[in-house]
């Protein structure tokens, strides 16, 4: 019988060698590592981060600084308003910052060390920072350390201290390679091919994070060297003019609550009456360049912790939506974030009035942002520098500035800054959720008040003061820590 | 390719199709020695020669043999075989007796070999095309329900066109390929599958299979019996035979027609109360979605928005059945056209057929429908007694209509979410505004059913050609070789259009609240366009002999196979065209392109050897060794062994009526599995990044840059293949002639080394990595029980019963997963979730969600109950927990029956699925908009959750109880909320149901005609049937809500989680006609 077989066999196999016969488990429509350059991986990488920090910590930011409530009949971010996160809440967001945002920036950098390129290298490095800076700011702790190794898939989570310290680091490093002239692959932010303005964001991010450790840790030197090269952005930091108005193209907040791309539209985000009532005591002329006017031509904030369900007259047309267009930038740091950072710099370590200088230009180049005018009636009537309470005004103003900009931001202030301060007036107060009795003018301008129905485990009167950990991580990852208490705050809370 | 081909087949079919000279006819009866009743049904072959035919029912037959035939071989299954010297007669009446050995049955095994049943080791059931044919479903894997011991067949929907899901000794693979393998005519085919609007419909392979074509079905279950088939059959192999060539009554060849009409209809529906109308927390309001409002008064009330000064007024009282009132009968009918014959000589014989289906489900237009055309033809051709050349050609077409299911503006959610006192056969005028989203009554997110079926498309357009040409050369008597290509080509297009609203609201006066234009869309094309095929050549050298008292038969073999599958889509949305032209054109604002191409090939060298002793016992072993291309280079090579003996023991003992024949049968087999292609490393993808409900919130190019990013999912270097173990141990007993027979099995299936896309933390940069892990047992018994209690000349009553219970048992699971689970399939929407796991130590399946808290100190007065917070509403705990369900049955079983009587049939066909779990959306949907029976909870009347107690926590850290006192009430929308947010008091079990039903899959009352009027038309047979498919179910007391047997996620392992508005199931009614020449 054998006989019989081997022709056969040699007919078969014998033309080709059964190796290369088998040998075609290459993917034809994948490209592999070393196909890509970071030129292909940048823009990527970029619009990740994009998506999850102007979408996801936009709203949720939003929800939690109260600048934004929940509008009538829908309920998709009711918990929010009501300063809750749950595990499962933030694990896709979660799931695209670590594996699609900085794994994609590591691969990035690989390539940038090996081929010396180091205004790319620059260029990664200060996107990395700035999106583990966002993780210990929502979630306390995060793995670094042990991060973005696929031979652990159990990495240990590192104190906040731990990766921000390990991120400064990062940035001297990469700043100190890189210099003005430097080339950088292909990106969106800048669109240049060089490291000048890479420089100037990696300086205004640096000022960042000193100030966010500046109440718990002593970085009063790195500040003073920080501050006297005085080489920060000298334009908002955003993604803007890369949008388009179709669908996966457009700017992410606008698409996920504005666009009608995927289906039928909700209204879900409104302005919260804090805010609203705040900027319109002011008279703020931001007012009409981050809210819009509801049907009636009015300007109407929600309250916190309900969606008018069961109301008659409290519905979906009654209150100001925020403003969103298809091309509004994703902004990561704006002038007057770094104005206020040098505000409350000099207000602390040097002369009250360069702080009031720093202040006045920090409100200037809000405005500016915004389109608005009325700037110096903010500073000089309204809100005035108040060394003594410097915290109060600065916190007050940061609120307003970054409510129709960067709400992730003002939530991180408001729990460092502590400013604006709960009043006494509770959310229940001002809205009747059994009798439909709504009091707004209950009230108190430049405070917080307890939402309606507040997540239990926080308790009254306090801010949320972190996420709990993904449920991407806890699910999968034995050695993540046991879930901190809502009320435990990050470590660069005082 | 497919053009040389096509040529190859065309010229295998010129060969073929030649036609010779007869020698001369031989006629005759057959009867049975017992009682003298004709039997039918009886291979007639010529011995040294080709011929062959059966007897008809009336016993007799009709053959034309060449001259050199001297003898003829009569074979009926528990007969003895008879062999008759013909010499010069022309007439030839035969007796035969039954036979106490029986089980001399040939069933087809693994590659296409062809073993007597007794001589296996395994189990291998067979069902044969008649009782396949009679339900006349569209997908023949649908006529198996309820009568192969093991097999769980679960239709995906009754709607037409619908995949099924076959699944062998239950669940073994996490990763969700639980399908077996499907085998015509020796020829493996692809079993394609498209999923799309929570429809699974068939692309390709058995639901392209016409009913009238096949001959029989075998089930090889055992790892044992399947693993000559490689890497596929480790779930098992369904083995399909179809019919050949063959004589007619009196003459050398047959015409037959078989079909009829049906007519489908709805059988189940959720029940629904018609107390309470259209409203919110006890209130009316114009705009709801549900029927939480007043009580039904037949007062005269508005509803829906004020458009252009007018608004909709109608009777404010129950309207009972207007959903019901919604769908209509479905009118389906199939025609199969069949001619088969035998060459003069008995070299040639062919079979053509032609088979046309066309159903229609229940839903109003043609929307939900299917159409299926197939032509099927086998050739052999025997030029010498040492060659034979055969070939089959298929070529089926098939088009799908969907109705699919989802929710917002789908049908099904459109009338699910239908107040109790709307009507809606008055809203088919579209228009009207008042009966499109320009003003329809609620802007909630669904829409009118008729303006959904109207505007909504899913079509599915496929078409295969599949067969094979065979070459069998004896160079000696012993030695058979042959040489098999067997090809299977599929292409398909799917066009999917979701139609664009866009409103302004200008013409509405008052919305209510909530503004119609809530319910823009920007619209959407999809088209994909696909082919795949696959390829196979065998090589086989099959031996047979005997030496005195062994036989000795041996096979070895070489299989080589190529898979390959490619397709495009596009989508395109922000419509010029707001609903009909459903092109890519029609798109202003965006266009996506995306292409996948994917092959892999696999040698496998195999090699089968059985030797029997004394025609009592067989020892069998077969081996095969597989290179797959998926797997790592230089790690892709697995063997797999098995061995099985069988022993007649009843060769031992005295012949005796009662004990006419035993076998005991051992087994133990391997099989091992390869992996998806493009696994073995890392890739990268085009960019692409998600929002919290929107994904591809970033999809490059963008702004004129393309761009690429990592995939999530990590290959791996180190992949090795999947392994399955199985032992089986049977007995197959036959009591007092054959009348009880009994077929029971054990068997214990270890699938290891499973390659998994194991889902890990993403902080390692990845989110899934391809790995082997888990252990999954499933152990199980299975009984078939034959019986044929009456067998007069007249009358004969068959009863078969069979029951399978399967335990199935996660072994193990990686440690890096947290309390050793991972999820198979989940639900999660706002603050609900299920989900279903695979946890070590557990069945498969198990369903974790949210639960309402209980008080757990035994020590407590208050024990047992439950606890509610301040509200009176039940306190439901944080994390997801085991809710005590399980996807699995406990055991499945089925009874197929048929009495025949003075030419008429009566059969049936029950098929039982007791115990086990599943999600229903259905369910949960009942209670949110209060069209449930279940809201009528104490009339809507206030109460207080009974047994309930809220706890008192003095601050110290002592607890204590007090009673609840705080009623739940519709006022302040507390009754509602227990329904709408706290599950009816179950939390996330408002969404799990029994899974358990009994369902009468048919009733089938035929009739032959008597042979006397149908000689007189010169046909040799006219029959009619009558059946019902779906006759009756019955359902858990508890399921007020849907057929357990739906599911809306896919024909396998997630398809076992349930449904998420799954379409009503269906009963058909159907006649039937076969007529023969």
């Amino acid at each position: 019988m054998k006989k019989l077989i081997i022709p056969f066999l040699a007919i078969v196999l014998g033309t080709t060698s059964c190796e290369s016969y088998l040998d075609i488990n290459q993917d034809p429509n994948a490209p592999s590592e070393d196909n890509v350059t970071a030129d292909l991986v940048f823009p990527a990488a970029e619009m990740n981060l994009a998506s999850s920090y102007g979408n996801f910590f936009r709203i949720l930011g939003g929800y939690y600084s109260q600048q934004y409530a929940h509008s009538f009949g829908t309920s998709n971010y009711l918990d929010y308003s009501q300063f809750t996160i749950s595990a499962t809440r933030s694990s896709g967001t979660y799931t695209q910052l670590t594996s699609r945002v900085l794994k994609n920036l590591e691969i990035i950098r690989e390539k940038a060390t090996e081929s010396e390129d180091w205004g790319t290298y620059l260029a990664a490095t200060t996107l990395r920072v700035f999106t583990y800076q966002a993780l210990v700011d929502a979630y306390g702790e995060t793995p670094y350390t042990e991060a973005l190794d696929l031979a652990n898939t159990a990495p240990h989570y590192d104190e906040g201290a731990t990766v921000y310290a390990g991120i400064l680091a990062e940035l001297n490093d990469a700043l100190s390679k890189a210099t003005p002239s430097s080339t950088v692959s292909a990106n969106f932010l800048f669109g240049t091919p060089t490291a000048t303005e890479w420089i100037q964001f990696a300086n205004s991010l640096k000022l960042k994070i000193l100030m966010r450790v500046s109440k718990v840790q002593d970085v009063k030197a790195e500040l003073d060297q920080l501050v006297a090269e005085n080489n920060f952005a000298t334009e908002d930091v955003s993604w803007d003019d890369v949008w388009t108005n179709e669908s996966g193209k457009a700017s992410p907040f606008f698409q996920e609550e504005f666009a009608t791309y995927f289906g039928s539209t909700q209204i879900n985000v409104i302005a919260n009456i804090a805010l609203m009532q705040t900027m319109l005591a002011s008279d703020d002329g931001r007012v009409g360049a981050f809210f819009a006017k509801n049907a009636s031509g009015e300007y109407k904030g929600g309250v916190s912790g309900t969606n008018f369900s069961t109301s008659n007259t409290y519905q979906s047309t009654y209150f100001s939506r925020p403003i969103a267009s298809y091309n509004m930038p994703v902004y990561l740091i704006t002038v007057a974030e770094t104005e206020f950072f040098l505000a409350e710099y000099y207000a602390r370590y040097g002369s009250s009035s360069d702080a009031e200088a720093h202040y006045q230009a920090a409100i200037e180049a809000s405005f500016n942002t915004a389109g608005a005018t009325g700037a110096e009636d903010v500073y000089t009537n309204q809100y005035p520098w108040d060394q003594a309470n410097y915290e109060k005004v600065i916190g007050i103003q940061k609120w307003i500035a970054l409510s129709g900009v960067n709400n992730f931001e003002a939530w991180c202030e408001l729990r460092r800054l502590k400013y604006p301060e709960f009043g006494s007036v509770t959310g229940a107060q001002i809205y009747n959720v059994g009798n439909d009795d709504f009091k707004p003018e209950l009230y108190v301008v430049g405070t917080l008040y307890t939402p309606i129905q507040v997540n239990s485990d926080l308790g009254a009167g306090k801010i949320l003061q972190r996420l709990r950990y993904a449920e991407s991580s806890t699910s999968r990852n034995p050695n993540v820590p046991a879930t901190k208490p809502d009320s435990a705050p990050v470590f660069w809370v005082q | 390719m497919k053009q040389r081909l096509l040529c190859f087949f065309m010229l295998g079919m010129l060969l073929i199709g030649s036609a010779y000279a007869q020698d001369r006819r031989i006629s005759g009866r057959v009867t049975s020695a017992t009682d003298g009743a004709p039997i039918s049904g009886v291979s007639v072959l010529a011995v040294g020669g080709n011929a062959a035919t059966q007897t008809d029912d009336l016993g007799t037959f009709s053959i034309n043999i060449p001259a050199s035939v001297t003898q003829l071989e009569f074979r009926f299954l528990g007969y003895t075989t008879a062999r008759v010297d013909v010499g010069s007669q022309t007439m030839v009446d035969v007796q035969l007796t039954e036979d106490a050995s029986a089980l001399d049955e040939v069933v087809v095994t693994a590659m296409g070999i062809t073993r007597q049943e007794k001589t296996l080791g395994y189990s291998a059931t067979k069902v044969d095309g008649e009782e396949i044919a009679r339900a006349r479903n569209s997908n023949i894997t649908q006529s198996l329900a309820g009568k192969v011991a093991g097999l769980q067949i679960q239709s995906s929907a009754s709607d037409p066109g619908a995949a099924t899901s076959v699944v062998i000794r239950g669940f073994g693979s996490i990763n969700g390929n639980n399908q077996p393998l499907y085998v015509v005519d020796g020829v493996p085919l692809q079993n394609n599958t498209f999923m799309s609007d929570g429809r699974v419909n068939s692309l390709s392979g058995i639901g392209n299979i016409a009913q009238d074509d096949i001959e029989s079905m075998t089930v090889l279950k055992g790892a044992a019996a399947t693993a000559l088939y490689g890497s596929r059959a480790a779930r098992g192999v369904v083995i399909i035979t179809t019919k050949q060539g063959s004589r007619g009554a009196d003459r050398n060849y047959t015409i037959e027609y078989n079909g009829g009409v049906q007519f489908r209809q709805v059988s189940y529906f959720p029940e629904m109360q018609n107390e309470f109308g259209q409203g919110w927390n006890g209130t009316q309001t114009y705009i709801e979605n549900g029927s939480w409002g007043p009580r039904l008064d037949g007062s005269m009330q508005l509803f829906g928005p004020i458009w252009n000064n007018q608004q909709l007024i109608h009777e404010y009282s129950a309207r009972e059945n207007n959903i019901r009132d919604f769908l209509d009968v479905g009118v389906s009918n199939n025609h199969n056209v069949s001619f088969s014959g035998v060459s003069a000589d008995g070299k040639n014989t062919y079979y053509v057929s032609y088979s046309n289906v066309s159903d229609d489900g229940i839903m109003p237009t043609d929307a939900d429908s299917y159409g299926r055309n197939t032509i099927a033809y086998r050739g052999a051709y025997e030029g010498a007694d040492w060659f034979k050349l055969s070939s089959t050609v298929n070529f089926a077409t098939a088009k799908t209509n969907t109705v699919g299911s989802f929710q917002g503006t789908s049908v099904i959610d459109g009338l699910y979410e239908l107040p109790r006192d709307v009507s809606l056969v008055d809203k088919k005028d579209l228009s009207n505004p008042f009966n499109t989203p320009e003003a329809y009554f609620t802007p909630y997110g669904i829409t009118n059913p008729y303006w959904s079926l109207a505007n909504n498309y899913n079509q599915l357009n496929s078409k295969q050609l599949y067969g094979k040409l065979q070459a069998d050369i004896k160079p000696i008597q012993e030695l058979t070789l042959t040489y098999r290509f067997g090809y299977d080509y599929n292409d398909y297009d799917v066009k999917i259009g979701t139609p664009e609203i866009d409103l302004d609201d200008a013409l509405i006066n008052e919305d209510y609240g909530y503004a119609p234009s809530n319910m823009n869309q920007t619209g959407n094309v999809y088209a994909r366009y696909g082919r795949s095929y696959e390829l196979n050549h065998d090589f086989l050298a099959a031996y047979d002999n005997s030496f005195d008292r062994f036989t000795l038969a041996a096979m070895v073999g070489v299989n080589m196979n190529e898979r390959y599958s490619t397709f495009m889509f596009g989508q395109t949305d922000g419509l010029s065209f707001d609903t009909g032209f459903w092109d890519l054109s029609n798109g202003a604002t965006r266009s996506d392109l995306s292409e996948t191409q994917s092959k892999r090939r696999l040698i496998g060298l195999l090699g089968d050897v059985t030797l029997g002793f004394d025609e009592m016992l067989f020892l069998n072993l077969t081996a095969r060794n597989d290179w797959s291309s998926t797997l790592p280079i230089g790690n892709n090579s697995y063997f797999y062994p098995g061995a099985t003996l069988s022993w007649l023991f009843t060769e031992l003992i005295p012949k005796n009526d009662i004990l006419s024949f035993g076998k005991l049968r051992l087994a133990y087999g391997r099989t091992g599995a390869d992996t998806d292609p493009y696994r073995t490393m890392n890739s990268y993808v085009q960019g692409f990044a998600n929002g919290y409900y929107g994904a591809d919130i970033a999809a490059f190019p963008m702004n004129n840059v393309n761009a690429f990013q990592l995939n999530g999912r990590a290959g791996s270097i180190t992949l090795r293949p999947e392994m399955n173990r199985e032992f089986e141990a049977g007995v197959n007993l036959m009591f007092l002639n054959n009348r009880i027979g009994i077929d029971a099995a054990f068997y214990n299936r270890i699938t290891s080394d499973q390659i998994f896309v194991l889902p890990v933390d993403p902080s390692t940069g990845f989110t899934n990595i391809v790995t082997n892990f888990g252990e999954v047992r499933n152990r199980g018994i299975e009984l078939l029980l034959n019986t044929t209690p009456v067998r007069t000349e007249k009358i004969r009553w068959d009863l078969d019963v069979n029951l399978a219970i399967n335990r199935n048992t996660v072994l193990s699971m990686p440690e890096s997963l947290e309390g050793g689970r991972v999820n198979v399939h989940s639900f999660s929407a706002g603050n609900d979730a299920v989900y279903m796991y695979a946890e070590e130590g557990r069945p498969m399946g198990q369903y974790y969600t949210y639960l309402p808290k209980f008080v757990t100190d035994p020590n407590s007065e208050y024990y047992g109950y439950r606890i509610v917070d301040a509200d009176g509403q039940p306190v439901i705990g944080t994390e997801v927990e085991d809710a005590g369900m399980n996807m699995n049955h406990k055991w499945i079983g089925g009874a197929t029956t048929s009495l025949s009587a003075f030419g008429l049939t009566l059969s049936a066909a029950l098929d039982v699925r007791y115990g086990g779990g599943m999600f229903s959306r259905t369910k949960n949907l009942m209670q949110f908009t209060g069209n449930g029976i279940v809201t009528l909870y104490n009339d809507r009347r206030p109460f207080i959750i009974p047994n309930s107690v809220q706890v008192i926590d003095d601050g110290d850290g002592n607890i204590t109880y007090a009673e609840n006192t705080s009623p739940l009430k519709l006022s302040n929308s507390t009754y509602q909320d227990y329904f709408n947010k706290f599950g009816w008091g179950d939390a996330g079990k408002a969404y799990l149901i029994d899974r358990s039903y009994a369902k009468l899959r048919n009733i089938t009352l035929s009739y032959s005609l008597p042979a006397k009027w149908v000689r007189s038309t010169r046909l040799s047979n006219i029959a009619v049937s009558a059946f019902v498919n779906n006759a009756f179910i019955w359902t858990a007391r508890d399921n007020h809500y849907i057929d357990p047997e739906g599911t809306t996620e896919g024909a396998d392992l997630t398809g076992q989680f349930g449904e998420l508005y799954v379409n009503p199931a269906n009963r058909i009614y159907g006649f039937n006609v076969n007529v023969r020449f």
